[in-house]
């Protein structure tokens, strides 16, 4: 029955809230605070650059992760693999963007969460730019391979976009950043049209199509780069 | 007073350092609450990744046009649009543990009413309770992240929510499994009236720009 699921998490989810509500939280708003208007807020987060920039960032990675992970199943049919089995590459993908954030976060230990962005956003890129170029398996496995750099992107931009923004700020921070991600579901379905194209200059448009993301990619290695440099200077 | 002021000497000199070795990523008195949010991440890693191939499923149940399922992803996104700001301003007015208990009722209430949808097959009850389901997405969006990364210290915040954030693919995971078995046609007293093959469900049209696995906590 198509509601059993929707019934079964709407149970889970209501055993949640009252565990929550019993639970005593730490309020953390920054309450005790001198307390700041909206029309502050907005200024304050305004002229935070870092901030600014990291709501532009997350949209162009927002736009990045659904364009990656929606057109696999048309990249692996333009190499004759069936639906059932490109759902497989769906999974994989998935499992190396899991295994991907534990291992971020254990390499921002040792390594400072915005340069671990700018060396991952390489990396993504890189794969974007061997999913275009080479066509057959080895691209595919490109493909696939972007979820692993793709996988610390969303919470480290999060996090270094409300690194300087005060307690009582980072609320209204983070609806924007929450809003980067209707922004960037805009994106793909320039990505489809590109598809729907068939060939570009003699090579699979499926291929071409993945210099989107790439770029999404370039703008996101950028955005490390630069604000690991403020923090250096 | 919190230590938000970067232009201090020794807050910048902290942060500029490599990584944050040595600190603890959560501490003792937070270990409770950031159990409980970061489960809230699983949770509705796996909410979304069940509601692809639902859609599937009532695209092909009610034969709808590609036009008219678009109105999914509509539904999807605009409950975020709608409501990340509203979310925002009450946290700010009242709590983070509020906003959280809110934000689940209204997921709560956006699932049941998934009851009533199913009852009458109408495509438009569907994407009302998705709409309204993300109403809590959106607060709950708002409000753990932003909570995991202000518990504990500054230095360490992104890469606690980087773990926190975690435990969302592995969410989807579950709901990627879960999914086909859920909706199969053998599962239910309803294999009759869905004639629906697990395979059509397990790869949702393609080219609608709706990801097959919505992960962002």
């Amino acid at each position: 029955m198509i509601r059993d699921p929707y019934v079964a998490i709407g149970l889970v989810v209501l055993i949640m809230l009252i565990v929550i509500a019993l639970v005593k939280m730490p309020d953390t708003t920054g309450s005790g605070e001198k307390q700041n208007s909206v029309r502050e807020t907005l200024s304050n987060l305004w002229h935070n650059k870092v901030y600014r920039y990291g709501v532009l960032t997350q949209v162009f990675y927002v736009a990045a992760q659904i364009m990656t992970w929606t057109f696999i199943i048309q990249y692996a049919d333009n190499l004759g693999i069936n639906k059932a089995t490109a759902q497989n590459y769906n999974i994989v993908a998935m499992i190396l963007f899991l295994t991907g954030r534990f291992i971020s976060t254990f390499l921002m230990k040792y390594v400072n969460g915005r340069k671990l962005l700018a060396i991952f956003g390489t990396g993504a890129g890189l794969c974007a730019l061997g999913a275009v170029l080479i066509v057959g398996m080895p691209g595919l496995y490109c493909l696939v391979g972007i979820s692993i750099f793709m996988s610390l992107m969303f919470p480290t931009i999060y996090g270094i976009a409300l690194e300087n923004v005060s307690l009582q700020d980072a609320t209204l921070g983070a609806a924007f950043l929450v809003m980067a991600i209707v922004g960037g579901a805009l994106m793909p379905p320039l990505q489809g049209a590109i598809i729907d194209r068939g060939t570009i200059l003699g090579h699979p448009a499926v291929n071409v199509s993945y210099a989107l993301p790439m770029l999404c990619f370039v703008i996101v290695s950028i955005y490390g780069l630069a604000s690991y440099r403020r923090i250096k200077r | 007073m919190v230590s938000t002021d970067y232009n201090n000497e020794e807050t910048r000199e902290y942060i500029s350092q490599d990584g944050a070795h040595g600190l603890k990523l959560v501490e003792r008195q937070y270990l409770l609450p950031f159990i409980l949010i970061t489960s809230l991440f699983a949770l509705w890693g796996f909410a979304n990744d069940i509601t692809n191939p639902m859609v599937a499923a009532f695209q092909t149940v009610m034969e709808l046009s590609a036009a008219k399922a678009s109105l999914v992803q509509f539904a999807f996104y605009g409950g975020y649009a709608t409501m990340a700001i509203p979310a925002a301003l009450f946290i700010r007015k009242f709590s983070y543990k509020k906003g959280i208990i809110l934000g689940l009722a209204l997921y709560a209430v956006g699932a049941f009413l998934f009851i009533p949808a199913a009852a009458y097959q109408k495509f438009s009850y569907f994407c009302l309770s998705l709409y309204i389901l993300t109403f809590g997405l959106a607060f709950l969006e708002t409000t753990a992240s932003p909570f995991i990364l202000s518990l504990g210290r500054k230095e360490n915040a992104t890469r606690r929510l980087n773990l926190a954030q975690s435990f969302n693919p592995m969410g989807s995971l579950c709901g990627m499994a879960v999914a086909p078995s859920l909706c199969s046609p053998t599962s239910g007293p309803t294999a009759a009236t869905l004639p629906v093959t697990s395979s059509s469900l397990l790869s949702p049209t393609p080219k609608k720009p709706l990801s097959d696995s919505t992960i962002w906590p």
